[in-house]
Parts: C-alpha cells; structure tokens; sequence
C-alpha cells in the first residue's frame, strides 16, 4: 500500500542520497523524529526510495523562536535541499517558512497556529489543530446540541487562534460558551480551576483544548470534581499518556468516555482503514511501536511519506524548488492519514489542504464512530474554513 | 488606657491589606466558594511546596535558590523514573553509565527513598561544587549560580528525556477521589500535600527554634564569625542545610509530580516565581508566613478565572478576560513587599555586598577611538552590506544592546535584571502601536518606546534599588513572567489574527502612508517585501504615500491628487523625470498594478 502511495519500485534504494531538510521541535515531541526515521528506512529499503535514491533526512532542532529563523536560513542556503517538512514546529513557524519562500518547498506535518494556517509558503495535508477545533465545535452544534458549553483551552496563538474560530460557530447555534485560558505551564489545580470557572459542573458539554499533560489533569479534575457530562476534545487526549495514566489509576478502560476529533480516521478499531493500518504496521516493523498512538507520529510519517510521493511524481532529477513547489501545492490527496480529498491554496487558511475532521467517541470499551471518513458521515470543514472557495 | 498607635510597620500595614482583601472576599458567598475551593488550596499546596525549601536555602546558606522548582523537578525525574522503568538515570559525565536499572516497576516506598537519597547527593555536590567556593562571594553571584544550576538541571532532564511530560504512577496510599471538607472539594491526593505542607513547616519551624542545629544555622545567618567562635563550622552547617533543603525540596516537588500525574521540565519549574512571593512574604526567614502567604497566592488563582469569566467589570481583551492577570499579582505584591519593606531581603553579615564593579577603561584608545571606529564601521556596513548580510548584522547589534544592558545593571548598580527581552518585548510593542496603529513618524516611536520602557523598569526596579541584595533579581524575574502573559499573550497587544489580509492572497492590497513613522532603514527593507507579493500573488497595491521619490520608484502607474482633484497621471518613470510638475505639485497617491 505504501509502495503504491509513494510510487515507488519497490525493494531498496541505492545511490547518492536526496536532501530533505526536517525542522522539528524533537525536544518536546521525539516521537515525531522516531517516526521520520521509520518513515526513511522504510522508503530507503523497501519502497525504492525516490527513483531508486535514498532519502537522506537533514535535522534541524527547533526549540526556540530564533531557531526557526535559523532553520529556515539553513535549509535556504542549503543549495542540495528543495524540500523541507516541518514537523511540529512549536517556536516561531512564521520564520521558519518566511525563510524558505522561493528556496524550497514547504510542507507542514502539523499546522498548529494562525500563522501557519495562513501561511502561503508552505502546504499542510491534514486539517490540522484548526480543523480539529472546527470540527469539535461544529460536532458539538449539530450533534450534542447544548445550551450551554464550558471551554477551557491553552493560552497561546494556536488556543486564542483555535478560540476565536470556533466561537462564531457555537454561538451561531445559540449556544453560550464560557472559555478560560490557562498557560501552557498550567499545573492541575490551576485546570481543575478553570473547569470550575468555565462552570463545568453545570454546563451541558466541556470541551478541551489542551496539552497531553492538560488532558491528565483536565480528566482527574473531572473524576474529583464529579463531572459526568459530554467531553469533546482532540486526539492530543487520546495518547500514550492518557492511556498510561488510566492504567496507572487503576481504569477498567484505557481512554475516558470523551468524544476525540481526528483527521477522519480512527486508529483504535479493529477494521482500520488501509492507510492507517498500513502506518500501524510499519511503525511496528521499524522500531516505532512505543509511539504510534501518539500526536506528533503519524503526521510526521504521513508527511515524509507525501513528500516522497510528490518527489517521486516530479522526478528525482527534475527536483528543483520550482517543480516541488508547484508539486506540494498540485497535491489532492487523500493522504495517509487525512480522510477525504486535498486542494491548497483556498483562502483565507491557504496552507490547510483537507477539510475533513472526524469524531469519535469511546464508550466504556467500545468505539463509536460519530462522524467518521470511514463511512460518509465526516465533518465537512469547507463551509467554515472556505467560505469563499 | 493605652492609646492604639497607628505607626505600624509598613509591612504590618501590607499584612492588614491583605486579611482585609481575604475578609472580602470571603463576604460573598460566591467568592468564598471559589476562594476555598480544593484547586486552590491545592494549587497553594504546590507553590509552598517550593517556597519552603526556597527559604531553607536562604536560612542555611545565604543563597537565594532560584532554582528550587528546578531541583523538585529533577526529584519528581528521577521518582517518576524509578517507579516506571526501575531505572536510576544519572548525569551525564564522562565514565558514569546514564542509567543503574533495578528492574522494572518498583514499588513506591524504594522509588522514593532512592530519590530522596539523590536528592542528598545533589545537596552536597551543590555545596561542594557551587555554593561552597562561592561563600564568600556577594549574595547576587549566588543568585547568579542558582540560575546556572537552574539551567543545567533542566538541560540535563530535556537532553535525557525531552520536554514532553512524563507519567507519574500514582502513590501507594492516596488516589485522587473525591474529598470533601466544607466547601473545598479536592482529590485524596491534594489533600495529603496540603497537609503534608504543613505539616513540613512545622517540622522546620521546630527544627529551626527548639534544636542545636537550628539554633546554630541561625547563630552563623546572624554572625558566622561569632558562630565559628562558639564552636560552629559555617560550612559544615550550609552543607547540611543544602542536603536538607535538597531532600525536603525532592520530597514535596515527588508528591507535587503525583498531584499533577506527571512532569516535565517547565511546570514545576515555573511555580518558583509565587514562592519567591511567598518567601519574600516571610522575609526569606518564617516557614509559616511563608507557607499561608504561598497558600493565598493559590487560592486566589480561581478567584481571578472566576471573576475573569463572571465579573463584568473584569478587565476583557476581544470579549475574553484579560490573559495573566493571576501572574500581576506576585509581581504587585514583590514590589510592595519590597517598597515597603526595607529589608525584604535578609543580608549575612560576612559576604560581600555586591558584586565589583565594571571597570573603567584606562587608555583613551579603549574608552573613545574603539567604540566610535567601531560604531561607524557597523553603521556604514548597515547600508553597504547586501540585505541577507544587513538583517543578520542589525540582530546582532540588537543582541549586543541587549547584552550591554546586563552589562550596565550588573557593573553599574551591582544588581541582576533577569527581563531584558521583557524590556525589548515592551519596546518593541509601542513601537509597532505608536508607528503601525497611530501613524507617529519616525523616530518618536523609537523615542517614547524607549522611554516606556526605561518608566516601566524605574517603576518596577525603584523598590529593588532601595535594598542591596537579589532584590532586583527577583523582581525582574516576576515582571518576565507577568509580561510574558499579561502582555505579549494579549491579543490586543500582540495583534491576534494581524497578518491574515495579506496572507490569505488578496486581489488588491491598500496601503496608507507606509513610510510615516519607520525608519528609513526599514523602509528600505519592506520595499522588496512589497514586490516579492506582488509578484508572488499577482495582486494590485494601492499606495498612498507621500514620500513621492519613494513611491514614484516602485510604482507602474502614479496620480497626482492637489486638494481633492486629480492633477496629473501616467507611468510613474515619466512623472519621476518631470522634476517641476513635482515641485509644483502636491502629491497625494501613487499606484502600483500588479
């Protein structure tokens, strides 16, 4: 199936290796660099690589904002280099693609802030931290129908940018939305706080948009708190750690009774979608099983593995900055990971290439697909995100 | 009858203030729910945790430990490890293995012992390797190598287990269900550590007054030389207190992780700013003003999201509560504590005051010929370097101001500013509102964010300059963190959704008097930012612009507005030439097509 994705020959890949640069912040998400190197070595040495080259993955750490200008300068001058991915780009993604306009082309494995949505250097090929606070809000509007909602949410660019999106929505529906923001530095009295000041206790549905660490302590907060009412949040909840904490509470299951947004797929149930099952294997081969659940893997690998597509499409020796940028924006999908068809460059959120969010909700060991890419009842994102497209 | 004097201690005054705020707020019914809520208390729980171990230190070895939240966290490290992996992960030094693996799962009681037994050896080798040879050095180099401890702990912790939070398995004797004690309603766990809390300042208030090593360690904060008299080793006892503050600190920040079910390298060490709060509170000397002030620093934590939410008068940035006012408050409180109080910061007798000064250079060639050379030479390669080269030469430049006025606090004043890029950030914002948003010409901007800037630090630096000592140190460190949420996180301030009309590949892009207000130096540098769109997405620009040279050599087409009335207009290279018509003329607008 990957061989297929990538178009590639199959078998390993020999030769002078292809430059792709990868910008990362690895600090703070290493399972995003693991599934690189998985992504890599499976296209190294069994897919045929690009034309039969090896991709050769060039690094760059970014844990701070000047490190994104810096990254950005490196790849650029970086004159074997035409395409860069940046995988989960905490710091300052603006300088980093900035940086890169008409040096190389850009895709971004995880748009999570305003400035990467409009970003017009670069492409995403999932809905990303935009789509799936959209998608939350409008599961919320058209199927919980609340009247009253409780939010409480990271206070950054990607938290105020995702807020002031998706409040027109539910207020729209005649919903009252109380929001908090807390730091990212948040302990958990402070999120059990701000439950309490959304007015959780009361509210009809509770919607989280945190941090995995959030997620443990919005979930405990519940637990204490006595909180039993519908929970949507993303799949930044549904993660090794949250699994890991309920293990350790002692929980008869490993995730909450929340309803969790992702790109349209579900990567728990048995009957997986090819592409999904396809990445699950493949991190499993190549020394990824420990992270595959988690939120930076599966985008990061789904990245490296359309830039091959792309790379292979245009031709390994017809690769210049020109061709692969065209290419990255050519792209229509679907992707790995991503349900539905892709088109970029529609306004205003020109990099977001999908526009599709599924939901789904776990309910005491069993999965219920809510609106899921599986079987036609996915969120549509394009009235919200393309009004005008 | 005696009559009741009103001249109070100025702290006595800050502390009637305060219990009157707490008796408000408790008036309403509302409120007090919120006040005595279990998040707040628990949140009070974890910021004396660190408070504590913050005045041990100081008690023990005159050191301002800024990096206690950093050592609990390095604690709840190396428990969360022992508990998960049964691993005990080292430092990373030459010929040390990472790790010493004892198997998989250990129970809690052997995880927490091992802890708390590195916790031992990372006191000693803090005094031994840091504080000790620093002893007699003056009270603001401490600070400064507490800062260093700070940063390398947390390094070692990223380089070994990255950013991302690490799960904490739950303790052996306490959950998280649901306790109920009046109107706080918190998990078994929050519960424990509160108690625990204080039940650990208690231990250390007797420690400190009923026992010889107490009684001792006061002796030599007191008089080090009347304590080496009396038989005393000033260093034997600022080890011990350092493998005390360390073990205690370990201690509550292991059972801090628990509350939390995880930790990472940035949360705990965050909560070391309201225990400063706290301990200056205490005058770096009582646990138990310390511990009550670290708890009303949490609980007012939900008051203000609750009034942040509910309260109409709340101050609201795009119909949302204003971000960070929580953080004002240790901030406010640390100024007052220090202008009010003239000591806030207890000084130790036998270490220098401050740090020596900045020398002078000596030959004129040093003091005049070098700066002047060497500012003309960066000013002309300002504009003969090509653009790459000249943005890369104005961030140094910028990064030298920066590092000069560390320089200048440090050498001039003997104090450390721990929030020169608050300062910058401050700077930075005025100029762009005074120029972006209000049309000031240049170079006002430059001028009045500067003097914003320099009157937000006087204000805040006032009160720290009055006393000798860390003050400012502390001070700057409150103001970093408020600045960082109050006001670069306000949408207000930092411009939300700004840049989206660009962006989002427009037809037409209108822009109104662009060089009013900016540096020509910047100027130059939009000018190809304005071509690279044009010709990146095909749009038209619309200049309105009364800098006619400037706007004449961009434009394709130009017109020549006088008093309302189109004048002239044609290609802007035959307007350029027609140097009387441009005399003559007032001129209004100039196009570029794109």
């Amino acid at each position: 199936m990957l061989q297929e994705y990538i178009g590639g020959t199959g078998g390993a890949a020999t030769g002078e290796p292809y430059r792709i640069g990868f910008a990362h912040s690895g600090d703070f998400f290493p399972e995003g660099d693991v599934a690189a190197d998985v992504a890599v070595e499976l296209i190294n040495t069994e897919l045929g690589g690009l034309d039969g080259r090896p991709i050769e993955l060039v690094r760059c750490n970014i844990a701070v904002p000047e490190d994104s200008a810096a990254c950005g300068a490196q790849f650029a001058n970086d004159e074997a280099i035409d395409l860069v991915i940046g995988g989960l780009v905490l710091a300052g993604p603006a300088d980093l693609y900035s940086a890169l306009a008409g040096n190389a082309a850009a895709i971004i494995a995880a748009p999570l802030d305003v400035s990467d949505y409009l970003n017009p250097n670069a492409v995403a090929y999932n809905a990303g931290a935009l789509g799936a606070g959209v998608g939350g809000a409008v599961f919320v509007t058209d199927d919980l129908k609340p009247q009253t909602a409780a939010l409480v949410v990271t206070d950054d660019v990607a938290g105020r940018g995702g807020e002031s999106v998706l409040r027109p929505i539910v207020e729209a529906a005649g919903i009252e939305l109380k929001t908090v923001f807390v730091p990212p530095t948040a302990t958990a009295p402070e999120i059990a706080a701000a439950l309490q000041a959304t007015g959780a206790e009361t509210a009809d549905v509770v919607s989280i948009g945190l941090f995995e660490q959030g997620c443990l302590a919005a979930y405990d907060a519940l637990q204490t708190l006595d909180i039993q009412v519908e929970v949507v949040t993303t799949s930044v909840c549904w993660g090794n750690a949250m699994q890991e904490h309920l293990r350790e509470q002692g929980a008869e299951h490993p995730f909450p009774n929340w309803n969790f947004s992702w790109f349209g797929y579900n990567p728990y149930v048995d009957d997986l979608e090819p592409s999904i099952e396809a990445y699950l294997t493949a991190m499993d081969a190549h020394g990824g099983s420990d992270y595959k659940y988690s939120v930076a893997a599966p985008i990061v690998f789904d990245a490296v593995m359309s830039a091959a597509q792309v790379i292979n499409q245009v031709g390994v020796d017809n690769a210049t900055f020109d061709t692969l940028d065209a290419g990255v924006r050519a792209f229509t999908g679907p992707s790995l990971i991503q349900s539905g068809p892709q088109a970029c460059g529609i306004p205003p959120y020109v990099s977001i290439c999908a526009s599709e969010v599924g939901v789904f909700r776990y309910d005491n060991g069993e999965w219920i697909p809510k609106r899921s890419g599986s079987d036609g009842t996915v969120i549509d994102l394009s009235p919200y995100t393309r009004p005008a497209g | 009858m005696t009559p009741v004097s009103l001249r109070w201690p100025a702290s006595r005054w800050l502390a009637a203030i305060v219990a009157l705020a707490v008796a408000a707020v408790l008036l309403s019914p509302d409120h007090r729910r919120v006040f005595l809520s279990g998040a707040g208390i628990a949140q009070g729980a974890l910021i004396a945790a660190v408070s504590l171990g913050v005045v041990l230190t100081f008690r023990g070895s005159g050191v301002v430990n800024l990096a206690n939240g950093t050592i609990a966290m390095y604690a709840a490290y190396v428990y969360a490890v022992l508990r998960s992996d049964g691993d005990l992960f080292l430092p990373p030094l030459p010929v040390v293995p990472n790790q010493v693996s004892f198997g998989p799962n250990m129970q809690f009681w052997p995880a927490l012992l091992l802890a708390l037994a590195v916790c031992v050896v990372l006191g000693l080798a803090l005094h031994f390797l840091v504080f000790r040879p620093l002893r007699n050095a003056p009270p603001l180099a401490k600070a400064i190598a507490s800062v260093g401890v700070f940063l390398l702990l947390q390094a070692i912790v990223i380089k070994r287990f990255g950013a991302t939070p690490r799960t904490v398995r739950p303790m052996s004797f306490v959950d998280k269900s649901r306790v109920e004690i009046g109107p706080a309603v918190m998990s078994q766990e929050q519960l424990f550590v509160a108690a625990l809390v204080i039940v650990v300042a208690i231990a250390l208030w007797a420690l400190f007054r009923f026992t010889r090593f107490g009684l001792a360690t006061r002796a030599a904060a007191e008089n080090e030389r009347g304590a080496i008299v009396l038989g005393y080793s000033p260093d034997w006892l600022a080890g011990l207190n350092w493998v005390l503050s360390t073990t205690v600190t370990g201690l509550l920040g292991i059972f801090v992780a628990s509350i939390n079910s995880n930790v990472d390298p940035i949360v705990i060490p965050a909560l070391v700013v309201p225990a400063l709060t706290a301990a200056l509170a205490g005058g770096f000397r009582s646990f138990g003003v310390t511990t009550v002030a670290a708890f009303l620093l949490g609980m007012q934590l939900p008051l203000v999201q609750y009034l942040g939410v509910s309260a109409s008068w709340f101050p609201r940035v795009d119909g949302q509560a204003i971000p960070g006012v929580d953080t004002l408050v240790p901030l406010v409180l640390i100024i007052a504590l220090m202008f009010l109080r003239g000591n806030a910061l207890p000084g130790r007798g036998t270490v220098a005051a401050r740090l020596p000064s900045a020398p002078e250079p000596s030959r004129v060639s040093m003091a005049l010929v070098g700066p002047v050379v060497s500012a003309a030479t960066l000013l002309a390669a300002l504009f003969w370097l090509s653009p790459v080269y000249r943005g890369a030469l104005a961030n140094s430049l910028i990064a030298i101001v920066l590092c000069v006025s560390v320089v200048v606090v440090t050498g001039y004043v003997g104090q450390l500013a721990l929030a020169p890029m608050a300062f910058a950030g401050i700077g930075a914002y005025v100029v762009a509102d005074l120029s972006t948003d209000r049309g000031w010409p240049f170079p006002f901007p430059l001028l009045v964010a500067a003097l914003v800037a320099a009157g937000i630090g006087v204000a805040v630096a006032v009160p720290a300059l009055r006393i000798s000592g860390v003050n400012l140190a502390i001070v700057t460190l409150a103001l970093g963190v408020a600045m960082d949420r109050f006001v670069f996180d306000n949408p207000k301030v930092n411009g939300g959704l700004m840049g989206a009309p660009v962006t989002s590949r427009p037809r037409a892009l209108m822009i109104d008097e662009m060089s009013l207000g900016l540096a020509p130096i910047v100027v130059e540098r939009i000018l190809p930012v304005i071509r690279a769109i044009v010709a990146d997405t095909g749009c038209g620009v619309l200049l309105v612009e009364q800098h006619v040279h400037l706007a004449l050599e961009v434009a394709d087409r130009a017109y020549v507005l006088a008093h309302g009335e189109l004048v002239t207009h044609g290609a802007a290279a035959d307007l350029a030439r027609d140097r009387a018509l441009l005399e003559s003329s007032y001129l209004g607008a100039a196009t570029l097509d794109g």
